[in-house]
């Protein structure tokens, strides 16, 4: 892209999300008065809530990790033809290796531990997603249908070692003791809980970005998922590819599970990411950026954002739980359907859809 | 691309109407502005505001719909301001409570219930962060001691020994069945007591039990109702909130009676439950607010059995008989024998052993 063409292009991005989250607001707005509540005062304590002190900031910050992970790994899939919706399953996995090794290995130095665990959780996660990339490439079995069952099994296996073998010493909750210090990814600032696992995240995402735009490995991916025929008619071995793309991606969602366990939480607790929890919400995180590696960042941030603030909202504002869950909905749709619109109304530079010019 | 145009005016005449209502939105905040623009809604430092933060629904007959029952009764009786958060566990992680609390607190609430065992870590931490700020929370006796926070415990080991000698005697098969979520102490209290009243009361008597591994699933406790039903069970003892819905349904499918855990569940289907495993959590936390509202709250275990007395008035856990549309059901044998357990629980000369962990099978 020529410069101008570029910056055209980032100004039209802006112009479609600012545009969209405008609608966004609006549409919320007239639900919040619907039930006799203050649009104005609404909004105004979801953004106390997200911005209004350090401590919120932080919360905030720690709320995005996770799904800034599992967001870039269904970006990875789905740009590659791979409907991986197992993150979920992916992330527990992930969380559950983390947990098992820190608290079973002898205690290592950090520089050793950390790495370590990084390694395990990845590659828990990554076979977990390499099943049913298995069973797609070699039996032609869906794998929507496969991930999604798969979310479940480990969700109970977490049921079963909180409770049982790795249950807390005092026996009372369905938790694991804390993992060693050294096995934590360490606070930037004390009394405040945002962790490495934030700079973790943006550098995967970065990683993702420059293997899929800037190697001819990456773009055999993105040809893999944007013309599957194609592609292997120009000699791609499709099934390889999508094998690879299901594994880096459930190895990417079983960080999430990481950072929860060795980083905000620093224990695996019952329903640590829960079913329907940040697995499915990255489906969305990568949906609105048009499964864009570096666009994950910004709206892996931007739901921590929302949820982190309607909540705060509807502790402040006197509003119902529901209404959060429904500006939540109006904003992934609005953001959504204007990119759609946009691009069938002819506006092609205002969608941020660079797929045409890479 | 033949019908590129009529694609666009389509596509046009919904960005149009979306923006029209986007417009009409916005046009009513500023109609509905009382005035100044938006600022925190706290201003009054007076009112005693209580929160309470809970992992489940609140129309879940039971962990969660009780403490907000008790919640808004003490709001009523008191002048509270309260606040409360519903479904941490069922929309969020654990790992919410921190932020949730410390919102609380930013809010400025004066005391702050978080109604789950999984929140011991956060509460504790943030209590110690803010001394000034009471904190309660589902927790053992033996859990750190901190001036401003209060464990509270709902043992329900005594009423759920006579809800096993009830069973017992109750069930024509021989077979009775007690499951759970997760086996933890005040579960495991409750299911082990179930099994020793049904012992104590049949010694022959077959008891089922089952740990499900989670709390908020009603479909899970359905299928296992069921196949303890299919397993011989015709009174089944559920603790839980989703899962004893779906257990409850289960029950009713099968024809078998269904013993109500955690709170009153009798009313859920009348003819399916007929008695209640009740760990009084309304009461608990209308007695804990009120507490609060009088200042008289102290940074000690609170421990509720069936023999706490508040007031002058037993707070906490209880057996809840049969009601009595359902009294001709039940043999007068039985009748005999409940009242008679629980004589001999609240006189004393019945001690139920309280066990806080699951035998190993």
């Amino acid at each position: 892209m020529a410069l101008g063409e570029r910056v055209r292009h980032y100004v039209g991005v802006t112009f479609s999300v600012a545009l969209s989250l405008l609608v966004g607001f609006g549409l919320s707005s007239i639900f919040i008065l619907a039930i006799g509540s203050n649009p104005l005062t609404a909004y105004y304590t979801l953004l106390q809530g997200a911005f209004g002190s350090a401590q919120s900031i932080s919360e905030t910050l720690i709320k995005s990790i996770p799904l800034i992970f599992t967001g870039l790994a269904a970006a990875v899939a789905f740009k590659s033809n791979v409907n991986n919706i197992g993150e979920e399953g992916q992330l527990y996995m992930g969380a559950i290796a983390t947990a098992v090794v820190a608290l079973s290995v002898p205690v290592l130095p950090a520089f050793l531990f950390l790495p370590l665990l990084l390694c395990v959780s990845f590659l828990a996660g990554a076979f977990w997603a390499g099943i049913p990339a298995f069973l797609k490439i070699r039996f032609g079995a869906d794998e929507m249908l496969t991930t999604l069952l798969m979310n479940w099994i480990p969700f109970y296996i977490v049921s079963y070692i909180v409770s049982g073998p790795f249950q807390e010493k005092d026996k009372i909750r369905p938790q694991t003791d804390f993992l060693p210090d050294v096995a934590r990814l360490p606070a930037f600032v004390a009394g405040y809980r945002v962790h490495l696992g934030l700079v973790l995240a943006i550098v995967a995402c970065v990683l993702v970005y420059v293997f899929l735009w800037k190697t001819s490995l990456g773009f055999e991916f993105r040809a893999t998922g944007a013309n599957l025929p194609a592609a292997r008619g120009m000699g791609i071995k499709v099934n390889r590819r999508m094998m690879q793309a299901m594994i880096l991606s459930g190895g990417i969602a079983a960080l999430a599970g990481l950072s929860e366990v060795a980083g905000t939480v620093g224990a695996l607790k019952l329903g640590s990411s829960n079913i329907l929890g940040y697995g499915y919400a990255g489906i969305l995180v990568a949906l609105v950026t048009n499964l864009h590696p570096l666009g994950v960042i910004l709206s892996g941030l931007f739901f921590g954002i929302l949820i982190v603030g309607s909540e705060s909202m509807q502790r402040g504002a006197d509003v119902p739980i529901a209404m959060v869950y429904i500006i939540e909905a109006i904003m992934v749709m609005t953001i959504i359907t204007s990119q759609l619109l946009m691009r069938k109304l002819g506006f092609k530079w205002l969608t941020g859809d660079n797929s045409q010019s890479s | 691309m033949l019908s590129r145009r009529a694609i666009t005016r389509m596509q046009s005449i919904a960005v149009l109407v979306i923006l029209i209502i986007a417009a009409l939105g916005i046009g009513g905040w500023y109609m509905m502005q009382p005035g100044p623009g938006p600022g925190p809604t706290t201003t009054a430092v007076a009112a005693k505001k209580v929160a309470l933060i809970m992992p489940g629904s609140i129309t879940d007959h039971g962990w969660d719909q009780e403490p907000y029952e008790g919640l808004m009764k003490a709001k009523a009786d008191f002048g509270l301001e309260v606040g409360y958060t519903e479904e941490v566990m069922v929309t969020g992680t654990p790992a919410d409570y921190d932020r949730i609390l410390r919102d609380y607190v930013s809010k400025g609430f004066g005391f702050v219930i978080c109604h789950d065992f999984l929140c011991k870590d956060s509460v504790v931490a943030v209590a110690k962060d803010n001394p000034k700020v009471w904190f309660a929370y589902d927790g053992a006796r033996f859990d750190p001691a901190i001036p401003n926070l209060l464990p509270y415990i709902p043992w329900g080991h005594e009423p759920a020994y006579i809800a096993g000698v009830f069973a017992a005697l109750m069930s024509k098969t021989g077979t009775v069945g007690a499951y759970d979520g997760i086996p933890i102490h005040i579960e495991v209290a409750c299911v082990e007591a179930f099994e020793m009243g049904a012992k104590a009361a049949n010694p022959n008597i077959k008891v089922l039990k089952n740990y499900i591994g989670v709390w908020h699933d009603p479909k899970k406790g359905h299928d296992l109702v069921v196949s303890m039903a299919d397993a011989g069970a015709d009174i089944v003892y559920g603790v839980g909130d989703g899962i004893n819905v779906g257990g409850i349904q289960g029950a009713k499918e099968k024809g078998i009676w269904f013993v109500g855990g955690t709170g009153d569940q009798r009313s859920m289907e009348p003819d399916t439950v007929i008695v209640s495993v009740s760990w009084g959590l309304g009461p608990i936390i209308y007695t804990l607010a009120k507490l609060y509202s009088e200042d008289k709250l102290s940074g000690t275990a609170y421990e509720f059995t069936m023999h706490t007395y508040i007031d002058g008035k037993q707070t906490g856990p209880d057996f809840l008989p049969w009601t009595d549309a359902n009294a001709s059901k039940v043999p007068q044998n039985v009748q005999d024998a409940v009242a008679k357990a629980r004589a001999d629980i609240m006189s004393g000369t019945l001690v139920v052993p309280l066990i806080t962990q699951a035998p190993a099978t």
